[in-house]
């Protein structure tokens, strides 16, 4: 957040305002992309006031100062009419990526309705102040001759950077004190669209800020017209949630691209690995199926198959001695069953016992 | 027609097995009778060997992943084994089988039989025994394990063995399955039944132990880390292994000899005795009622002791010496 403070609030028109505030001294550098938004909140009566969004009007390179053009049209932009200069303004931001990239934009076409001029004219006056040559051709609209802000910044600008034209739709009454400009009745139409560049939609990036049924009619034309969805800009901080239906352009946003689709592969590395983990893997699915029942090796299978069938019959007439019945064991295998069967003591050998004692406590009894 | 102990051992179950009956029946019952026994012994291997490629475990162990029909004995001894290591809270674990692999048992341990074909599992993983699920007609295991019903196999069978000859008019039997021994009855002089216990010092010698087989049906498994066991390239390795480190235990019972009711408690619970050494298994196997025990044992200096609890195992001549008798 940021420290401001109102150094001046005045009328464009008769509805709308241009609030300019001076950074705090030892505030950290407030760094912004021409076209992106703040929020701002201040106090009234003791109290902060709700943030609102606002895009900033003029450009980067005026490195202290960021400039809001507001319509008054309800309490809270009527509280922000009666800032006074000195108070102050709590910034957050910035915000948004309907921002101008020169090193690509190098053709560009605004369509600005009402109040979507602010953010418009931030990329115009930062091309101007940094003599970009970036061709821009801005198609303002608004609702009649006296409520166009900006003009005369306008005209400034179209002074001095040639690369720059604008083009006014006036939706009503009279446009006689406009005459200087190149000026159309109504709104901006096709018709106008293609006069103003000449009917060539290629190779060229749509700017749209407004209203949202305006933006929402411009983007129409446009692709109509064939632009592609990659090609045009809109600016929607005001509807909710930010967005865009050009390309993703601006370094933030590549960066939450980078990282979601960077969790996704790392989700599927990480789930195609326990798969792996989980499958047997070749050699022991391989030895399984090595097991073919029309092939089997198995000479104890066979030996089993024959013993089942034709049970051979096998009887000691005599019984056997534990001896006989333990060395007979050994001789077969060397996994003879263990305890052997006596009926009596049949060792002959001296053996001296072992050394017992038995625990009183756990009756357990250790012998060495 | 005079009482006669008539006793058979043939290869079965990875080792030699005994049947001994005491009986006044005919030579011809007898010979059918043990023909019986063998062919359930038989079919038993058939079914349930993992060594044996078409065996049911084997097949069902492919299956690994899928709902199988598995036949009434088989669900039986799949229960057991889930009791059993629920029981033994995990020392005993029917999924053990690819670390017992890779531990070095990969072949068989019968002579003449090593080179048989059999199914390596040695890439699949150990899990707990309640991922095992058995249904009604079917089980299933986890994809990418396999079972292994090898000792608890030969336990569950002794005690099957053992129902079918209370059907005949058999005084005493004992039945001994590769080291899982299930009695019954006397012997042929109406003397209690008794078993000398091997050495694990010297395989050909038994202990100066012997265990007093009571008339009622009496169980006795031993389980050691001698006799399955070998020498792979980098390690020595035997068949016991502990769960936690899937690795063969390190443990200084040699031989742990156990009696039991049941025959697959007895094996479960020697092994289980075997994975906890002798500091902590006497306790642990009282806790599960066992009735005596017998633990070979040998500590770091290389002394054989033997820990000994139970009234049915006793010293063999306590005066100190052996004599013919």
């Amino acid at each position: 957040m940021y420290r401001y403070f109102v150094v001046n609030n005045h009328k464009l028109t008769s509805s709308t305002l241009l609030l300019t505030l001076k950074k705090d001294v030892l505030a950290k550098d407030f760094v912004f992309l021409p076209g992106q938004y703040v929020t701002i909140s201040f106090k009234r009566n003791g109290r902060p006031t709700p943030a609102r969004c606002f895009s900033i009007a003029n450009s980067p390179t005026e490195k202290d100062i960021i400039q809001l053009s507001i319509r008054i049209r309800g309490r809270y932009t009527g509280r922000v009419a009666e800032l006074n200069i000195g108070d102050e303004v709590q910034v957050r931001g910035p915000f948004g990526s309907f921002v101008f990239d020169e090193n690509i934009d190098k053709d560009v076409v605004m369509l600005a309705g009402g109040m979507g001029i602010a953010p418009l004219i931030s990329i115009v006056h930062y091309a101007s102040n940094i003599n970009l040559t970036n061709k821009i051709n801005l198609l303002y609209s608004c609702k009649d001759q006296d409520d166009v802000p900006f003009i005369e910044q306008l005209t400034d600008l179209m002074n001095s950077n040639q690369n720059f034209k604008t083009t006014l739709a006036i939706s009503g009454g009279p446009v006689d004190r406009l005459t200087k400009y190149n000026v159309v009745s109504g709104r901006i139409t096709p018709d106008v669209i293609d006069a103003n560049i000449n009917g060539s939609y290629a190779d060229k990036q749509f700017f749209i800020c407004g209203p949202p049924q305006f933006m929402n009619s411009m983007a129409g034309i446009l692709r109509k017209k064939g632009v592609s969805a990659s090609n045009i800009m809109m600016e929607t901080f005001s509807q909710g949630p930010n967005s865009q239906t050009g390309k993703i352009r601006s370094w933030p946003m590549n960066i939450y691209a980078f990282g979601a689709i960077g969790v996704v592969l790392g989700g599927l590395a990480v789930m195609i690995s326990d798969i792996l983990n989980t499958l047997p893997s070749n050699s022991a699915l391989g030895s399984s199926s090595l097991v073919d029942s029309n092939n089997a090796t198995n000479s104890r299978q066979a030996e089993l198959d024959n013993l089942v069938n034709s049970l051979p019959s096998v009887t000691n007439p005599a019984p056997l001695s534990p001896s006989a019945a333990s060395s007979g064991a050994q001789q077969t295998s060397s996994s003879s069953s263990t305890p052997t069967i006596t009926t009596s003591p049949t060792v002959t050998k001296t053996t001296l016992a072992p050394v017992c004692t038995t625990s009183q406590s756990t009756g357990l009894t250790t012998c060495i | 027609m005079h009482i006669r102990r008539l006793s058979q051992t043939k290869l079965a179950l990875g080792s030699d097995v005994t049947l001994s009956i005491v009986t006044d029946m005919s030579t011809v019952e007898t010979d059918v009778l043990f023909m019986e026994l063998w062919n359930r012994i038989f079919i038993f291997e058939k079914s349930f060997s993992r060594f044996l490629p078409m065996s049911e475990l084997t097949t069902f162990n492919r299956s690994s992943g899928i709902k199988s029909t598995i036949t009434p004995e088989f669900k039986n001894l799949l229960l057991s084994a889930k009791k059993m290591s629920i029981e033994t809270n995990g020392l005993y674990n029917p999924f053990i089988t690819p670390a017992l692999q890779k531990a070095g048992y990969k072949k068989s341990a019968v002579p003449g039989y090593e080179q048989d074909a059999q199914t390596d599992y040695t890439d699949r993983r150990v899990v707990e025994a309640e991922r095992l699920e058995i249904g009604d007609v079917w089980a299933q295991i986890p994809y990418g394990t396999a079972l292994d019903m090898g000792g608890i196999g030969k336990g569950y069978l002794a005690n099957q063995l053992g129902v079918m000859l209370n059907r005949h008019n058999i005084h005493g039997y004992w039945l001994s399955l590769g080291g899982d021994i299930v009695t019954k009855g006397v012997d042929e002089n109406g003397n209690m039944i008794r078993l000398d216990i091997q050495s694990a010092n010297n395989l050909v010698s038994t202990t100066n132990w012997i265990i007093n087989c009571p008339e009622k049906k009496f169980a006795v498994a031993t389980s050691g880390t001698f006799r399955r066991k070998g020498q792979d390239v980098s390690q020595k390795w035997h068949h016991i292994i502990n769960p936690e480190t899937q690795k063969p235990a390190v443990t200084d019972i040699c031989l742990a000899t156990v009696c039991a009711d049941t025959c697959e408690s007895a094996d479960v619970l020697a092994s289980c005795a075997i994975i906890m050494g002798s500091d902590k298994a006497p306790i642990f196997l009282k806790q599960h009622g066992i009735k005596s025990v017998l633990l070979q044992c040998i500590d770091e200096k290389g002394t054989p002791f033997d820990i000994v609890f139970g009234r049915n195992i006793k010293m063999n001549n306590p005066a100190g010496v052996f004599q013919n008798a």
